[in-house]
């Protein structure tokens, strides 16, 4: 069995809660990616999740309800001084942790993420999934390793046809000159990343065509005045954010 | 084979904090607030005779001390709760519990009417007036009960903004920043561009028109001077600068007043980051008062504003005989706008200078509540203290908790019961305690907690053989020394709250008394209960 088979349930049976809830629950990150890409579980991809992330569409409250109702105990100073916008908790059967971005998704970018989320039951839709991986600056082999995943097994097409959305892609990136800045160097790397590993040819054409496609989406999508203002300035002033570890003790 | 991309170990989830460093800055500067407490104070210090200017830079330089010391220990330790945390995992959990809860809590109560005092004089006194509501100016200037009313006032706005949250108030500290620097630069205008024989005619005519006065002007340079006005801008001793220190404490000690809230700032383990923005606070906001003392010596005069300032407290503090003839804090830029006739004009620049005080408000009870979170979660107060309400994410318990005792003391001081308006500089004396011991922290880190030391940048930093931190540590030390001896023994007589002044006494009694006695209780209940907070006090708090 999958070793993050328990974790996944558990993140699936709080989805459905919350729908029941009438809250709006999204899995993000590497159980996301878990959750629907099947690559992401056999080799050389699998392995194994720590955490469940999600984003939430609703009130603390209401999230902290859900969360205590299926036996996770909230982190409550981390919850106490941040809270308005990231909630934690713990979950002490599972010895895993939940970690739930309320409102907007906010780390080395930020990425509205409740636009499309009625296209998608239990994931956000793959264009935001593959943006949230992609928006990281400083990416490790995990990052690389799902954003893989995602591009060799969705192709491009309508969120509500569960494809990723290159036009939702370019759209996000065309709203913010340092959300694309990075998403391009990421995706340069990721090409590098997939150049340098033992993929089988098939996937591995499949994710840089669908690569291709999404810059190109990206690089012909009409920018804003605020875009093009911020690309006058480039790369001399830092674009992007580099979150802090939330516990370092 | 295609070059490997360069890789970087990262954990899987971050934080991005609320506050940016600008943010941190901006709390800094409001913290040693030029136009409210600055004003506030060096008015009251009018009969010295050490230069202000000279003081001002002076203590600014030695303040620098107190900086390198916080910045310090949020480098090593950026937690929310600074000096409760720092004190309490390096002297011990009494000590540290004792003195914040004192310095950073019980104290603020008294605050609470020393804040509405300067809303009253800086916002709604000058604003009534050149509105044409002179008896409402008037009432609001003196009368005990609309001071009281405007006590509730402050209260509600700072819980509206602490209720905010982090991220919104830092918006309205900095819409507030900047306006308020604008009207500033207005104000520094229209007292550069003036004279003192100008001033005077405006002056007699403008006190006339809006608060009824006649001859104000020849009226208060004789209760000046009979008041004693002394204080001059530049010269003195170094004796004479030296003492007016302890009155300016209550305007520029207070660079660190961001110490609590580290743990919500990006970036707060760097060093110099920490130092730059409360220095830069400290230094630029020295800056601008000695500009401002200029342009007050341009347009008004000196020698005139330090007798405004002495007509007006000595007959509030009752050592004048007969009738005020200044009924109203000489505040510079109600007296500025005097030269521009527009009443619109005159609403929009006391507008904007308002901002001062709004934009600062929230400094009262901030950074108090995060000393009560820390002391929550260590459980030497009840988990109730930390509660957030669900919906609006309001720390209703923590905030009530100040605001209650808070406006039971402001009934104290508005009405002087048993003396207590004597006491504005306890509000001061007491932090500087609690200063004093998170001092003793910074000198006796790298010694007593080398490992957390050694682990952080501020190993790296040392002057010889010496530790920075522990250097400054007791420079700081002996700067709060000296205050403290001022304060409590004034052998000149000068501040009011010495051993002398047994209601101010009492009061410090009080309070270091209720502390221990929470300690005691609170750590004897947790015992009982089977917890033992020693060995919460043996662990450093996450973030």
């Amino acid at each position: 069995m999958d070793c993050n088979e328990p974790l996944l349930e558990e993140g699936r049976g709080l989805v459905a809660d919350a729908a029941r809830r009438g809250l709006t629950l999204r899995l993000l990150g590497g159980m996301a990616v878990r959750a629907t890409c099947p690559s992401s579980r056999s080799e050389p991809f699998a392995r194994s999740c720590d955490d469940l992330d999600f984003f939430a569409s609703a009130s603390p409250a209401s999230i902290e309800e859900l969360f205590a109702g299926r036996g996770w105990l909230p982190e409550a100073e981390f919850n106490l001084y941040n809270g308005s916008s990231r909630l934690k908790f713990r979950h002490s059967e599972l010895g895993k942790s939940a970690d739930i971005f309320l409102g907007r998704f906010a780390m080395c970018h930020v990425i509205k993420l409740d636009k499309r989320l009625d296209t998608t039951t239990m994931t956000i839709p793959f264009a935001e999934l593959l943006l949230t991986k992609l928006q990281v600056v400083e990416a490790n082999d995990k990052d690389f390793a799902d954003c893989f995943c995602i591009l060799a097994d969705h192709g491009l097409g309508p969120a509500a046809s569960g494809l990723i959305d290159a036009a939702d892609f370019a759209a996000a990136c065309a709203e913010d000159w340092g959300l694309q800045t990075t998403v391009e160097l990421s995706l340069a790397k990721l090409r590098a990343w997939i150049g340098g590993s033992n993929i089988e040819e098939a996937a591995r054409s499949a994710a840089l065509d669908r690569m291709d496609a999404l810059l190109a989406a990206v690089s012909s999508a009409p920018k804003g005045l605020a875009w093009k203002a911020r690309s006058m300035i480039g790369r001399r002033v830092r674009w992007y954010e580099l979150p802090e570890e939330a516990e370092r003790c | 084979m295609t070059e490997k991309p360069d890789l970087f170990l990262r954990k899987a989830t971050g934080l991005i904090r609320s506050w940016s460093v600008m943010d941190a800055f901006i709390y800094a500067f409001f913290s040693i607030n030029l136009v409210t407490l600055g004003l506030y104070t060096m008015s009251q210090a009018y009969a010295f005779n050490g230069g202000m200017i000279p003081a001002l830079i002076i203590s600014a330089v030695l303040i620098l001390a107190e900086i390198v010391v916080y910045s310090g220990l949020i480098a090593v330790m950026p937690r929310a709760g600074g000096d409760y945390v720092w004190q309490s995992r390096i002297l011990g959990g009494g000590v540290g519990f004792i003195l914040a809860m004192t310095g950073w809590c019980f104290i603020l109560w008294l605050w609470t009417p020393l804040y509405a005092d300067m809303l009253r004089h800086i916002v709604l006194v000058p604003l009534a007036a050149v509105l044409g509501f002179k008896d409402a100016a008037l009432s609001i200037a003196s009368s005990p009960m609309a001071w009281l009313a405007v006590c509730v006032i402050t209260c509600a706005f700072v819980f509206l903004v602490i209720a905010l949250g982090m991220k919104s108030y830092a918006r309205v500290q900095k819409f507030c920043f900047w306006v308020g620097n604008v009207g500033l630069l207005v104000v520094l205008g229209l007292l550069f561009a003036g004279n003192q024989g100008a001033f005077r005619s405006n002056f007699d005519a403008g006190a006339a028109q809006l608060l009824g006065l006649k001859d104000a002007y020849a009226a208060i340079e004789a209760a000046g001077t009979a008041a004693g006005a002394t204080t001059p801008m530049w010269g003195g001793s170094l004796g004479q600068v030296f003492l007016l220190m302890p009155f300016l404490a209550f305007f520029n000690l207070w660079p660190n007043w961001g110490a609590t809230l580290y743990g919500e700032v990006k970036g707060s383990q760097d060093f110099r980051k920490n130092f730059l923005g409360m220095a830069s606070a400290l230094i630029v906001t020295t800056a601008l008062a000695i500009v401002l003392l200029l342009a007050i010596d341009k347009a008004l005069g000196w020698g005139f504003y330090m007798k405004a300032n002495a007509a007006y407290w000595s007959a509030r503090w009752g050592l004048a005989q007969g009738a005020a003839v200044m009924p109203v804090w000489p505040y510079p830029a109600f007296l500025a706008v005097l030269s521009i006739h527009s009443t619109l004009l005159r609403v929009l620049i006391l507008a904007a200078m308002a901002m001062w005080f709004f934009g600062w408000a929230g400094t009262i009870y901030l950074s108090s509540t995060r000393i009560l979170f820390s002391a929550s979660f260590d459980r030497l107060l009840p988990e109730a203290m930390a509660a957030i309400d669900p919906k609006t994410r309001t720390p209703f318990n923590a905030l009530l908790f100040m605001i209650i005792p808070g406006l039971v003391v402001s009934v104290l001081f508005v009405f002087n019961i048993w003396n207590f308006s004597s006491l504005t500089l306890v509000s001061t004396l007491v932090i500087a305690v609690t200063f004093l011991g998170t001092g003793i922290a910074a000198v006796v880190l790298p010694f007593t907690k080398k490992a957390l030391y050694r682990a952080s940048p501020l190993a790296n930093f040392r002057i010889g053989k010496l530790p920075l931190i522990s250097l400054f540590g007791l420079v700081f030390c002996a700067f709060l020394g000296f205050l403290l001896y001022e304060w409590l023994v004034d052998p000149g007589n000068l501040y009011g709250i010495s051993y002398r002044n047994v209601p101010s006494m009492l009061f410090m009694g009080f309070l270091y008394l209720l502390a221990v006695g929470v300690y005691v209780g609170m750590r004897a209940y947790r015992r009982r209960s089977g917890i033992d907070v020693d060995k919460i006090y043996g662990e450093i708090p996450v973030e």
